[in-house]
């Protein structure tokens, strides 16, 4: 089992207890971005076009445990930029994982091995690095030679420290499904607790618009890479949204489901979309016109199937219904049932 | 019909219909008479845009929100704004545009009823070549 027991009961009880109160829309993982600034410029990436002052702001700690406590998520996702890059981040993590959020730290890891002594050991704080595949996929995906050695070196050095260590991987539309099964089998290798694995969204600012995926061939993709999916492989995400990804489920985006705070405020009306900004959290689930975005709603979602989205969909099916939770558990157990 | 007084070249471009002038989003908008080609690659970067009714200033707030570049706001008060305009709240009369300005801490909310014109002085981040350059490099070291 990719994810620890205290975590799964942790995010059970949570998704329970929202579902006991009547809560319509209720955020799983919070996306906490507090720099747009990082030391490497992907070519699918399209988070950190902005002019240099607005890359120097960044989110004070305050700010961070502020928007942590206002949300309410069991689960803390800081993606960036480069989080590494913020000179207190470890003192936000620290203040997050006092405040009993699971604590997703996702970094290129080109920092970490030097940074790693600011850090404790603990079962909710997880270094999710970012590898986009073997080591030719991933230097070219990062746009710098050298930087997978780095990524693996600071992996190995982190499991010897006994931290949480996950991969979090975007698979673009030249993805090749044995180079990706084999990225899985080297991941596995290197002792990760678990993958995670998205296709890549077509950001309008990113330097490379030819390489994302359209949904058919993101099905196609998904199905290649996970036939005769192989146990040793963990997988730290819902076992329905990889079925979703294979073309095995359909399921319509829950945008709220991964709330984003950044330096603008709280982004309408998701992680990937830039709608506009509102200053509360509770503005963002009251002011949002959440019946304007999703698959068949508007254009810019069409093609969207990123785990920010449909995660927290897959979710919801798993405690809405005894036929969702039979099905996650059969997709846990009997992974290439068709 | 929108005033529109140059390009990043200097070029006189003006009396050109708005509804050409500021597709949204923005990246798509020719402004450069001799430019690329590729609309994809086009960018607003040098243009000063005069809106003369509601709906045109609507039309190029929603593009100045998606310019990832510095703008320089003219307000009819004369005072220039400059900054990374980051939102729009569009309501009638309340209606305002959010700007972050170098060296100030907090944003600043500006009333659209006060802009008399948009000027895109920065650079738009999100119109380089970077990619390009990088297959390009990988392509010569094989």
């Amino acid at each position: 089992m990719a994810v620890p027991l205290s975590q799964m009961l942790t995010v059970t009880s949570y998704v329970f207890s929202q579902k006991l109160k009547g809560v319509k829309r209720y955020p799983l993982v919070l996306m906490l971005e507090p720099l747009f600034r990082c030391n490497l410029a992907c070519a699918g990436c399209g988070k950190i076009q902005y002019p240099e002052h607005v890359l120097d702001r960044r989110l004070t700690p305050e700010q961070c445990w502020a928007a942590a406590e206002e949300c309410g998520a069991p689960i803390i996702s800081i993606p960036g930029g480069e989080p590494l890059i913020h000179p207190e981040m470890s003192e936000i993590v620290q203040g997050l994982v006092r405040r009993g959020k699971f604590v997703y730290l996702c970094t290129n890891a080109i920092l970490l091995e030097r940074k790693m002594d600011e850090y404790t050991p603990s079962n909710r704080l997880i270094f999710s690095i970012h590898m986009d595949g073997l080591r030719e996929e991933h230097d070219f995906a990062v746009c710098r030679d050298g930087v997978y050695d780095v990524a693996t070196r600071a992996i190995k050095a982190a499991l010897k420290r006994g931290f949480r260590v996950t991969t979090n991987t975007t698979l673009f539309s030249d993805a090749n499904p044995p180079r990706v099964r084999a990225f899985f089998d080297e991941m596995m290798d290197l002792g990760v607790e678990g993958m995670m694995i998205s296709p890549g969204y077509s950001y309008e600012k990113a330097p490379d618009q030819h390489g994302f995926l359209k949904r058919r061939r993101t099905q196609e993709l998904f199905a290649a890479v996970f036939a005769e999916r192989k146990r040793r492989w963990r997988f730290n995400q819902s076992p329905l949204f990889l079925e979703f990804l294979m073309g095995k489920r359909d399921y319509q985006c829950t945008p709220w489901g991964n709330p984003t705070y950044n330096i603008f405020g709280w982004q309408k009306p998701c992680y990937l979309l830039q709608d506009g900004y509102v200053s509360s959290f509770r503005e963002l689930l009251e002011t949002t016109a959440w019946d304007r975005y999703g698959v068949g709603r508007n254009e810019k979602c069409r093609d969207c199937m990123v785990h920010c989205g449909f995660e927290a969909s897959a979710v919801e099916e798993t405690f809405g219904s005894w036929s969702g939770l039979t099905g996650t558990v059969k997709a846990m157990l009997f992974p290439n049932a068709t | 019909m929108v005033r529109v007084d140059r390009n990043r070249e200097g070029d006189v471009v003006s009396q050109r219909d708005l509804m050409d002038l500021l597709p949204v989003p923005i990246v798509g908008m020719s402004m450069s008479q001799d430019g690329p080609e590729d609309p994809a690659e086009q960018s607003l970067h040098g243009a000063v845009v005069y809106p003369n009714s509601e709906q045109e200033l609507l039309k190029v707030i929603e593009s100045a929100f998606g310019y990832r570049g510095d703008i320089m706001l003219e307000l009819k008060s004369r005072e220039c704004i400059s900054g990374y305009l980051f939102n729009r709240v569009l309501d009638g009369p309340h209606s305002y545009v959010e700007m972050f300005q170098p060296g100030q801490a907090g944003p600043r909310r500006i009333p659209c009823h006060e802009i008399h014109a948009f000027h895109f002085t920065g650079y738009d981040t999100a119109s380089g070549k970077s990619w390009e350059a990088w297959v390009q490099t990988r392509r010569q070291e094989k």
